[in-house]
C-alpha cells in the first residue's frame, strides 16, 4: 500500500499527492507509518512472554479479548533497549495491514505528519538504522520555527517511512531462521 | 432463483447421503418393503425439486433411478449387485452433477457424468419386466389430464367409484404450504410423492402441471385412494417441510370392508362416518366443519402409532454466525470471570455491606447463566459423526471390489457428537485408516482360510463417547502387523539405526508406521498411498487436538484407536505457574498432581543415570521443567535445576507418562483457546492462549507436542553415544 504510492510516476500536471502518516519516534529517529495501518496507541501493557519466537517478539498481550502479538521495534531494528527510566513513557502502536494485527512498541508517538508524494525520496543506505526493507522511502518535513532572535528558520527532518506489511511478515521467516 | 439453489443443493445433498447408505444396505440383503419406500421417495423428490429449478439433467438420471426403484419395490425387479453398481454410479453422477450446479450453476457440461450411458444401463435393466402400468395408473392419467376443479366431475367420480370398489378409501387431502416457502413446486411434489407412495393419487386441484409451474397459491388438494390410515397419511405427510396446514377428509369409503373400517373408527368426525355406500360430497362438507378436530385427533395419536415421524424443527444457520456467537461468549466468559474477581475483591474490602454481599450472590448467578449459555452454544455446533461415517461402507466396498477381497464392513456410534471443526478435518484420516485396513490388513480369502479364518474379512469403525473425549476405533481381523519386521523395514530405509532398533520396544516398533516415508506393503499401491500417509495421518490427527494409538497382533489383526477432543474452543485446563509466566495445561491428558519433597503426601526426586525421575507406585516417571519442553532448543532437565519443592503435573500420554515440573499450581478453570494469530503461526510446544480472569494472558501448552520435542532430544542423545 504505502510502496504503491510512492512508486506512481509523478507527473507535473496533476495535483501532487498527500500522504498522512503517524509520527513513531525510536531513539533518534522519526519513523511514518500509514495512517491507516494505525489502529490505535496504547500505554505500556501486561505482555505475556512466548517462548520459541524471534527476539524482538516480546510477547502477546490481551487487546480487548483478541490476542495480538507485540513487537519491540528497537530490537528489530537493532536498537539498544530503552533506558528503564524511560520505558514508562513509551508506546504500543497497534498496527493492522492486511489481515496482520500486531503491537509495536516505540518510544513515543507524537503526530500526524502531511507528506507531499514530491518530498519523499527512494529509500539509501546510508539513512536510518533500521532494515532496510521496511524503509519504502523518506520523507521531507519542513517546519518554520522562530527562534529566540525572532528569525524565522526552516528545520527539515526526515521520516522514515515504514512499511508495515515487510516489517510484521518478516516474522515468520525470521522465526525458522532462528530455530 | 439463486436463494433457493442453496436449499435445493443442502437438500439434494441430503437425500443423495440417504440414497448411498442404503443403496448399501440393499445389497447387504436389507430390502424391506418400508426401506425401498423411503429410497423411492427420496429419488422422487430429488426428481421434483430439480425440474423445478430446471436441472434437467439431474431430473432425468433420477427420473430413471425413480422407475428401478418403483419396480423393486413392487417387486418387478429383483435386488442384486449389477443394479446396486448401477444405482451408485449413479449416485456419484448426481453428486457430480450437484456439484456442478453448485460451482457454475448448472448441470449441463459437467465432467464425469455420463448421462445418456447410464439412462441406458438404468433402462436395460428394466426391460424385460416393463412396463407394467396398472389399472389404477392410468385411472391417475386419465384424470390428471383434466382440469379437475372439486368437488368431482363424472369421470373422476367414476374413478372414486372404481377405487372404492376395489376396497379403498378415497381421501381428500387438502395441504396449505406456509407462506413463507421459498419452493413451493418442490413441496407440492413432495407431498405429491409422498402420497403416492402410499396409494393412487386420482386427481388434484390445481393440475399437475400447474404445480409443478407453482400456478398455485398456498393451497392445493389431492384426490387420494388408498387403503392406508388417516395417521399412516400424516407421517407420510409430516416429511414434506414447510407445510402449514394439512386437512385429510375422508371422500367415499367401501361398504364393508376390513382395512376401511379401521379407517373409519379412527376418523375423529363421527358424523364423516359414511353409513352409505358412497358419501357425497354434501356429507362431507358437513364433516369437514372441524377440520382442527382432525388434527388434533391425529396429532395425539400419531406417537403412539410408532412409524410415525416427530418432524424435529429446524433451521439452517451460517456456521459462521455460530462461530461468532461463541467467540461473543467467550468474551463474555472472560468478562465474567474479571467481574466476579472485582466483586470478591469488594466483598473482601467490606464483608458488612449487605449490597457487597448481594453482588456477589448476582454474579455467582451470572457465573451459572452464562456458563450454561457456553454449553447451550457449544452444542449448536456438535454434529453426529455420522456425516463423516456414511461416507465409509461406500469406500469399504469398492475398494474391497477392486482388491478383490470379501469384507464385512461394520460401523457402530454414528450418533457420537462432536464439534464440528474437529469432524470436518475427520474425513481424509480415518479414510486413510480404512484403505489401510482393507488393503494392508485384510488378506485375500485364500490365505485367510490357509491361516484357518473364516473367508470374509471384518472392519469395523466405531465411536464412542469417553468422559471429555471421543473415542474413536478402527479394527481388522487381518494379518497383523509384526514389530520385527516393522523393524528391519525402518533399517533398511533409514529411519533408526540397528543399535536403536534392538532396545525398541514393541510398541514403539509399531509407532515406526508414523514416520515419513514408512510404507510396509511390499508392492506399493494406488490404494494406500506411497508411504506419505500415516505419518499425515498422525499430524492431522495432532492438528485438531487428538492422538492415534496402535496396537496390532500377528495374525490376527491390528487396532487402531484415535482419541479426540469434544471441541476445539473451550478446554479445562490447570494453570499453573513457571518462570515467572501463567501456563494452562489442558487437563485431557492429566494423570494426577503431586509435589516434591519429603513429607508425608509428597513425593522424592530420584536420579536415574543423569536424568531426574519419581517412583510412583511402581512406575518411573521422568521429570522435566516445563521451561525446558519449551525452550528453543529443547534440553532434558538436569536434575539440579528441579526446584525442591515443585509440583509436579503428571501427564500421561498414551502408555508413557510424563512428570512436568512447575513453581506452583494455581487451579483449575475452563479456558477458550484463542489463537495467536498468523503473524505468529504455530509456536512448538503451545496450542494457543487464553485470556484470564484479570485480563493477563496465558500460553496454552500442548503437553503432547511439547513431551515429544523433549523424547527427541533424549532420542539424538542416545543415538549420537551409540554411534560415537
Amino acid at each position: 500500500m504505502t510502496s504503491a504510492l510512492i512508486e506512481k510516476p509523478q507527473s507535473e500536471n496533476t495535483a501532487v499527492l498527500e500522504r498522512q502518516v503517524v509520527a513513531l519516534h525510536l531513539g533518534e529517529e522519526t519513523y511514518g507509518v500509514d495512517i491507516a495501518s494505525i489502529h490505535s496507541v496504547l500505554t505500556p501493557q501486561p505482555i505475556t512472554v512466548v517462548p520459541n519466537v524471534p527476539h524482538f517478539v516480546k510477547g502477546v498481550m490481551n487487546l480487548r479479548g483478541t490476542i495480538v502479538p507485540v513487537l519491540d521495534l528497537r530490537s528489530r531494528f537493532g536498537l539498544p533497549p530503552l533506558d528503564a527510566a524511560k520505558q514508562k513513557s513509551s508506546r504500543i502502536a497497534i498496527v493492522d495491514a492486511d489481515g496482520l494485527t500486531a503491537g509495536l512498541i516505540v518510544d513515543a508517538v507524537s503526530e500526524v505528519l502531511k507528506l507531499s508524494s514530491d518530498s519523499i525520496e527512494p529509500p539509501s543506505a546510508l539513512l536510518g538504522s533500521g532494515d532496510l526493507r521496511c524503509i519504502t522511502g523518506i520523507g521531507r518535513v519542513e517546519s518554520n520555527k522562530s527562534s529566540k532572535s525572532g528569525d524565522k528558520t526552516t528545520e527539515v527532518r526526515l521520516i522514515l517511512l515504514l512499511d508495515i506489511v515487510e516489517t510484521l511478515s518478516s516474522i515468520s521467516a525470521l522465526s525458522i531462521r532462528e530455530a | 432463483m439463486s436463494q433457493y439453489l442453496d436449499v435445493f443443493l443442502d437438500e439434494g445433498r441430503e437425500q443423495l447421503a440417504l440414497l448411498e447408505a442404503n443403496f448399501l444396505n440393499m445389497e447387504r440383503g436389507n430390502h424391506s418393503a418400508e426401506m425401498l419406500q423411503i429410497l423411492f421417495r427420496a429419488a422422487h423428490t430429488l426428481k421434483g425439486s430439480s425440474r423445478a429449478m430446471g436441472f434437467l439433467a439431474v431430473g432425468d438420471l433420477t427420473h430413471e433411478m425413480e422407475n428401478i426403484l418403483d419396480d423393486l419395490r413392487n417387486s418387478k425387479l429383483e435386488v442384486s449387485t449389477p443394479i446396486v453398481n448401477v444405482l451408485l454410479d449413479c449416485l456419484d453422477s448426481l453428486g457430480a452433477l450437484i456439484d456442478g450446479i453448485a460451482s457454475s450453476g448448472s448441470d449441463t457440461d459437467v465432467p464425469n457424468t455420463d448421462i445418456p450411458t447410464l439412462v441406458s444401463r438404468l433402462s436395460a435393466l428394466r426391460t424385460g419386466s416393463q412396463p407394467i402400468v396398472t389399472a389404477p395408473v392410468e385411472a391417475v392419467d386419465e384424470t390428471l389430464n383434466c382440469d379437475t376443479s372439486f368437488p368431482l366431475e363424472e369421470h373422476q367420480q367414476a374413478a372414486v367409484d372404481a377405487a372404492v370398489d376395489s376396497g379403498f378409501t378415497v381421501f381428500q387431502v387438502s395441504i396449505t404450504l406456509s407462506a413463507d416457502c421459498l419452493m413451493k413446486s418442490v413441496r407440492a411434489w413432495m407431498a405429491f410423492g409422498a402420497l403416492e407412495s402410499i396409494g393412487s393419487l386420482l386427481a388434484s386441484d390445481p393440475s399437475e402441471d400447474k404445480l409443478e409451474a407453482e400456478e398455485f397459491d398456498q393451497t392445493f388438494r389431492f384426490l387420494f385412494a388408498t387403503n392406508s390410515t388417516v395417521e399412516i397419511i400424516k407421517s407420510a405427510l409430516s416429511n414434506v417441510s414447510e407445510v402449514d396446514n394439512c386437512d385429510i377428509r375422508v371422500i367415499a369409503a367401501p361398504i364393508v370392508n376390513g382395512d376401511a373400517e379401521v379407517v373409519l373408527e379412527r376418523a375423529p368426525t363421527p358424523e364423516a362416518v359414511p353409513t352409505e355406500p358412497l358419501i357425497k360430497e354434501s356429507i362431507v362438507k358437513a364433516a369437514a366443519v372441524k377440520p382442527e378436530a382432525v388434527e388434533t385427533a391425529d396429532k395425539d395419536k400419531a406417537p403412539s402409532a410408532g412409524k410415525a415421524v416427530t418432524a424435529t424443527q429446524t433451521i439452517r444457520v451460517e456456521v459462521s454466525r455460530l462461530d461468532t456467537l461463541l467467540n461473543l461468549v467467550g468474551e463474555l466468559v472472560i468478562e465474567r470471570a474479571q467481574v466476579h474477581q472485582i466483586c470478591v475483591e469488594l466483598h473482601n474490602r467490606y464483608p458488612r455491606d449487605e449490597e457487597a454481599t448481594q453482588l456477589l450472590e448476582t454474579t455467582h448467578r451470572i457465573a451459572r447463566v452464562t456458563a450454561e449459555l457456553q454449553d447451550q452454544i457449544m452444542k449448536t455446533r456438535m454434529l453426529p459423526i455420522d456425516g463423516v461415517f456414511q461416507r465409509m461402507p461406500r469406500m469399504v466396498r469398492d475398494l474391497a471390489q477392486k482388491t478383490e477381497k470379501d469384507i464385512r464392513f461394520e460401523m457402530s456410534g454414528g450418533e457420537t457428537e462432536l464439534d464440528r471443526t474437529v469432524l470436518e478435518s475427520l474425513g481424509d484420516p480415518l479414510i486413510h485408516l480404512l484403505r489401510n485396513s482393507v488393503d494392508h490388513g485384510i488378506e485375500s480369502a485364500a490365505d485367510r482360510i490357509a491361516a484357518g479364518k473364516p473367508a470374509q474379512g471384518l472392519v469395523t469403525l466405531s465411536a464412542r463417547h469417553e468422559e471429555n473425549r471421543i473415542v474413536i476405533q478402527i479394527t481388522d481381523d487381518g494379518k497383523g502387523m509384526d514389530p520385527n519386521r516393522l523393524k528391519e523395514s525402518a533399517i533398511k530405509k533409514g529411519l533408526i539405526s540397528e543399535s536403536s532398533s534392538s532396545t525398541m520396544s514393541d510398541r514403539d516398533a509399531l509407532n515406526l508406521i508414523f514416520y515419513s516415508g514408512f510404507s510396509t506393503a511390499a508392492v506399493l499401491s494406488d490404494i494406500s498411498g506411497r508411504g506419505v500417509g500415516m505419518d499425515i495421518v498422525k499430524s492431522n490427527l495432532e492438528k485438531i487436538g487428538g492422538r492415534i494409538v496402535v496396537e496390532s497382533w500377528p495374525g490376527k489383526g491390528s487396532q487402531f484407536t484415535v482419541h479426540l477432543p469434544m471441541t476445539l474452543a473451550i478446554v479445562r485446563a490447570i494453570l499453573v505457574q513457571s518462570n515467572g509466566g501463567t501456563y494452562a495445561l489442558p487437563l485431557g491428558n492429566v494423570v494426577e498432581m503431586l509435589r516434591l519433597g519429603s513429607a508425608e503426601g509428597e513425593i522424592e526426586q530420584k536420579t536415574l543415570g543423569s536424568l531426574p525421575i519419581i517412583n510412583l507406585r511402581g512406575h518411573t516417571i521422568p521429570l522435566a521443567n516445563l521451561a525446558d519442553l519449551l525452550a528453543t532448543r529443547p534440553v532434558a532437565t538436569v536434575p539440579e535445576d528441579i526446584q525442591e519443592e515443585a509440583c509436579v503435573v503428571v501427564i500421561g500420554l498414551g502408555e508413557r507418562q510424563i512428570g512436568i515440573c512447575v513453581d506452583e499450581l494455581i487451579g483449575e478453570q475452563e479456558v477458550v483457546i484463542k489463537s495467536m494469530g498468523t503473524l505468529l503461526g504455530d509456536i512448538p510446544g503451545l496450542s494457543g492462549a487464553t485470556i484470564l480472569g484479570d485480563g493477563k494472558v496465558a500460553l496454552i501448552v500442548d503437553v503432547t507436542k511439547a513431551s515429544d520435542r523433549i523424547k527427541s532430544v533424549e532420542w539424538s542423545k542416545s543415538d549420537t553415544t551409540v554411534v560415537s
